[in-house]
Order: structure tokens, then sequence, then C-alpha cells
């Protein structure tokens, strides 16, 4: 569903949701034998790769893209046991999904593995769209259950 | 479990509920189409909101009810899509409303083309919400839209239009923030802020809690709220260059006298004023008394003020920067700075109750108008209110005649 072009510094966190769930139909038709398309999988890798790269402005430091940290992170604590010591952890984490997508891609990618993926698809949809929900979307200021002035200052 | 929803009732069920609330949608979308608009980009944005969702429903139609999961999220994804989209199509229809000033639409269509880009689309529209322009930030379904919202109380004012250019520039940060470079630089001051402001870091990292990650975290937080004020700055530097000293009084209109509770998003109000004033006396604007007079400066949460001792230390670094990167885009994009000449010309022909003829920007008008609101104690008294009116009314004229005048030029 989402055509994505070029992913690239306008990716946002709608556009991952979207990438998220075009891959996780098509990963389940293909672990259900049903006629899938590779191109929304080779997509999400590359979104992924982007979303979790160590951040453009300071590689030294291994920051990940501010948007999506905050969702790596929650994730990472939900689905593995590991305790989250380091930036490290988590690019390896999204790391590991790529790697498989980009099996996935060559049609190289057992039932398990894809099952893994699609959880994580539907896993990272869910913080996503927890993130969304809380920031305020369209209308910046609520004043029935927000104070009025702190949004004051023309968008 | 009722035979005749099967295995799966819920996923069926569900399934069943996201295939209508967009369909039902979808429906919605092709009513609005047959709206008359004044403008074509109202009926694009629809065409691209309408894509979005059939894509959507192309891809329900993919899935299978077997995967439970899967189909809560797809029913999720179409929520939600309803709930972001609703209020755009209601400012879209109301786009179509005649108490907006359709006339200044052309002017602010040809702002939006040269910050975004030749692609830019403009949607103006009046709105039921007391805070001005409050639907700014650019969708990501809509990238080349810029969304501008007035209250209606204000939608034929001209005086109000100033503000517009605060809006479309946060369409022009999203283009072209890359471009700058900022964010290496940013980290950088980021960095700079944490070192600077080490008791306030080691209280943070307390807490947070979260032990190692405490300093990446406080990190990502500082960098992404500053991006967040940058971007504000960016816009206000945007609204400033185009419109002038109009600008400055359109703000202290609209948010005068200040003191209300600190955004971590938005410098301080006394900050931000004086980013502003500073701007104006860099690019030569000259503005009249009093302004920004007795604004008491936002007020931030006790909790708050460690972090926002660092993000302030972190914008302050790169505020000058951001304003340059504005004026220099405007600049090298053709566009000007209100000239004083052309609008003491313009409060000539206002006083002697004519619309200004020639060459001459929304940004003079703009601000013809209002030296003549400010020099006249603000027009309101009841004996001036016609005044007012007729000036209003004369600003717009204004605005058709130089339209007019462009297009002949250009024919």
């Amino acid at each position: 569903m989402a055509n994505l072009a070029v992913v690239g510094p306008a990716l946002s966190k709608l556009e991952l949701c979207d990438l998220l769930l075009d891959a996780a139909v098509e990963l389940e038709r293909s672990r259900s034998n049903r006629k899938f398309s590779r191109k929304p999988v080779e997509r999400l890798a590359s979104a992924l790769s982007y979303a979790s790269r160590p951040f453009d402005a300071a590689p030294q430091v291994g920051l990940i893209d501010p948007t999506f940290y905050d969702s790596f992170e929650r994730l990472f604590r939900v689905q593995k046991t590991d305790t989250l010591e380091s930036i490290d952890q988590l690019q390896a984490f999204v790391g590991e999904v790529v790697n498989e997508l980009r099996s996935a891609e060559d049609g190289d990618v057992s039932s398990d593995a894809a099952k893994k993926v699609v959880d994580f698809c539907i896993g990272l949809h869910q913080e996503l769209t927890r993130e969304i929900e809380a920031e305020s979307r369209f209308v910046i200021e609520d004043w029935r259950t927000s104070d009025i002035q702190a949004s004051q200052g023309l968008g | 479990m009722s035979s005749k929803t099967g295995a799966h009732p819920t996923s069926r069920l569900r399934k069943a509920s996201a295939s209508h609330r967009l369909n039902a949608f979808l429906k919605q979308i092709e009513i609005l189409e047959s709206s008359n608009f004044p403008h074509p980009d109202a009926r694009e944005a629809l065409g691209k909101l309408k894509d979005d969702i059939k894509g959507q429903i192309r891809r329900l139609s993919r899935s299978d009810v077997s995967d439970e999961a899967l189909i809560d999220r797809l029913y999720a994804q179409a929520r939600n899509t309803v709930i972001e989209y609703t209020p755009i199509l209601g400012f879209i229809l109301r786009s179509t409303n005649i108490r907006n000033a359709f006339e200044v639409h052309f002017p602010l269509k040809r702002l939006a083309k040269q910050v975004i880009g030749a692609n830019a689309k403009l949607i103006i529209s009046s709105e039921w919400n007391f805070v001005p322009f409050t639907y700014p930030m650019t969708l990501p379904r809509l990238p080349q839209f810029a969304l501008v919202g007035g209250p209606a109380s204000e939608s034929g004012n001209v005086l109000a239009t100033p503000v517009a250019a605060h809006e479309i520039g946060h369409s022009a940060w999203r283009v072209h923030s890359p471009s700058f470079a900022l964010d290496n630089k940013l980290i950088g001051a980021v960095d700079a802020a944490i070192s600077a402001n080490a008791s306030q870091t080691a209280a943070l990292v307390i807490q947070l809690g979260t032990g190692p990650l405490a300093v990446p975290q406080i990190r990502h937080l500082v960098f992404s709220n500053a991006k967040k004020q940058l971007e504000e700055i960016f816009c206000d530097a945007v609204g400033l260059y185009y419109f002038g000293a109009s600008f400055l009084y359109a703000l202290e209109y609209f948010l005068a006298p200040g003191g209300g509770p600190r955004s971590l998003t938005y410098p301080s109000d006394v900050e931000r004023l004086k980013l502003l004033t500073d701007g104006a006396a860099a690019l030569g604007i000259s503005n009249s008394s009093p302004l920004f007079e007795r604004w008491a400066d936002s007020v931030a949460q006790s909790s708050q003020m460690d972090f926002i001792t660092i993000l302030d230390a972190a914008v302050a670094h790169l505020a000058s920067d951001v304003i340059n990167h504005a004026t220099s885009l405007l600049r090298s994009r053709g566009a000007r700075v209100p000239d004083q000449t052309k609008i003491d010309a313009a409060v000539r022909s206002f006083d002697g109750g004519e619309p200004i003829a020639g060459d001459i920007t929304l940004g003079e008008i703009a601000t013809a108008g209002w030296e003549i609101v400010r020099r006249e104690g603000g027009l309101a008294e009841a004996s001036k209110r016609r005044k007012y009116r007729d000036l209003g009314d004369l600003m717009l004229k204004s605005v058709e005649v130089a339209e007019f005048e462009l297009r002949i030029a250009r024919a």
C-alpha cells in the first residue's frame, strides 16, 4: 500500500506503520503458501535499515534516529529477554529483522523466521501507533484536556 | 460463537468493521469531491487521501482472518486513519466557505511556492478554534501541502494573514531542513549543553533512573525538542522576512500578553520575542512602539527546569544559524522584505480612501494596514469601526489589484 519511492529523510512514523503492515500481510500470505508480493518486504527492509541507522549526525555515539528510538526501545523490552544497556543492542535487534527480511525477499526464509518478523512488525506497529496517538497529530491543543496557554504560539 | 461467523469470529467482525469504516470514509471523500472549490489544491488533497484509503482497503482484502494479531493492527490503522483524516476533511470542506478571504490565496500560494517549491499546495480555511492557525504541521500523506487555518471570526481579516507565513514555514522546514545539515551541529550543541550543565544533567540522570541509558535518553529528548524549537524559530523567521513588521504586530494581536505555561517545543516567550526583534533589526525592518510591552515570560513547570536549562542552551547555539538559513533561502528565491517606501505609499493611498496599485506585496499591504490601525490607537471606538472595516476592504481590494496587475504583466 505504501509507495515509498525513496526511503530517506522524509520517513515518518505513519509511513513506517504502513510499511510494517504491508510487509506483514505479504509475509503471512507467504507462510500460508498464498501468492505474495516481495516488494513490500523489500521496502520495509530498506525503511528499517534507515530508521535504525547510526544517526547520520553522530555515528561516533551510535544514537538512533530520534524519531524511532522510543518505539524500538520499548519493543526491545517487550520482545527480548536481555537487559538493554546500549544503543548497539537496539541496532542489532533491528538488524536481525532486516536480515530476515532480506532473506524473505530472496524467497529464502523459513515459516518460523517469517513468523518472527511478522511478530516484530505487529509489535513495532503497536508501539508506533501508541506514540502517534500520544502526540497531538493535527490539533495541537485541546482545551478540554490540556492547559490552554501552553499550546498558544501559532502552531 | 454463532455458526454464521465461523472460525475466528472476532477477526472476522473486526475486519468487516475496518472495511466498513474505510469504505464509509471513501464515500465521504467522494461526496466532498463534488463541492465547488475556489482553488484546485483542496481537490488534489482529497485525491491523495482517497488513494491512501483505497490502498488500505486493498491491503485489508489481502489479509486472512486467521492472522488475528495482524487483523487487529489493520483495524487500528484504519481507525487511526479515519481519526486523523476526519478533521482534514472538515478543514477542506470549510475552505470552500465564503467567509474566507479568497483574495489572499494567490499571494500566499506564491510565497508557498517560493519557500517550499514549485509543487507547493495551499489550503486556507476558517476554523472554529480560538487559537489562531493551529492546523499547521505537515501531514505525511500531504507533504507538499500547507494547511493554513485561522479562527472563523478572523477569516476575512487581512491584518491576521501575516501569521499564515509561519504555517507555510512548517512545510518549508520539512522540505529544506535536511539541506541545512543541522543535525550534526545540533548533536554538538546538545553535547555542549549537557557538559556545560553538569549538575542539571546529574539530577536528570537520577530522575530517569535508567542507569547507563539515561544520558543517551537525555540527549535524545533534548535533540528532539530542540529541533522542534528550531523549526518554530525558522517559521517565525519566514513570517518576519515576508511580512516584516506586520508579522510582529499580528503576533502581538494574537498572543499578548504572554505569561502562559512554557512549552518544550517553543522557545520561551521572552526569547522568542528577542529573536524576532533582533531579526527585524538585522533585516532593517522598522516597527512602531509600543510593541511587546508588559509581556510576561512563559512559565516552566519546576519539575522540568533542569531539562529546560539544557534544552535552551542547546537551542541558543543554533538559533541564529536557523534564522540565517531562512533568510538566505527566501532571498535566494526572490522574496523581498517589505519595502518601507512601498508601505508609505500604501498608507497614503489607504488614507485617501483608495486601494494601492502597482508592484506591492501582501506583506507591504498588511504592514501599511497595521501602521494605520496602530497610528489611530486601534480603531476600536464605535466612531472608528467604519474606518476599520473600510481599511480591511481597501487592503483586500489592493491584494486583488496587485494580483490582477501581476497577471497582466505576465500575460
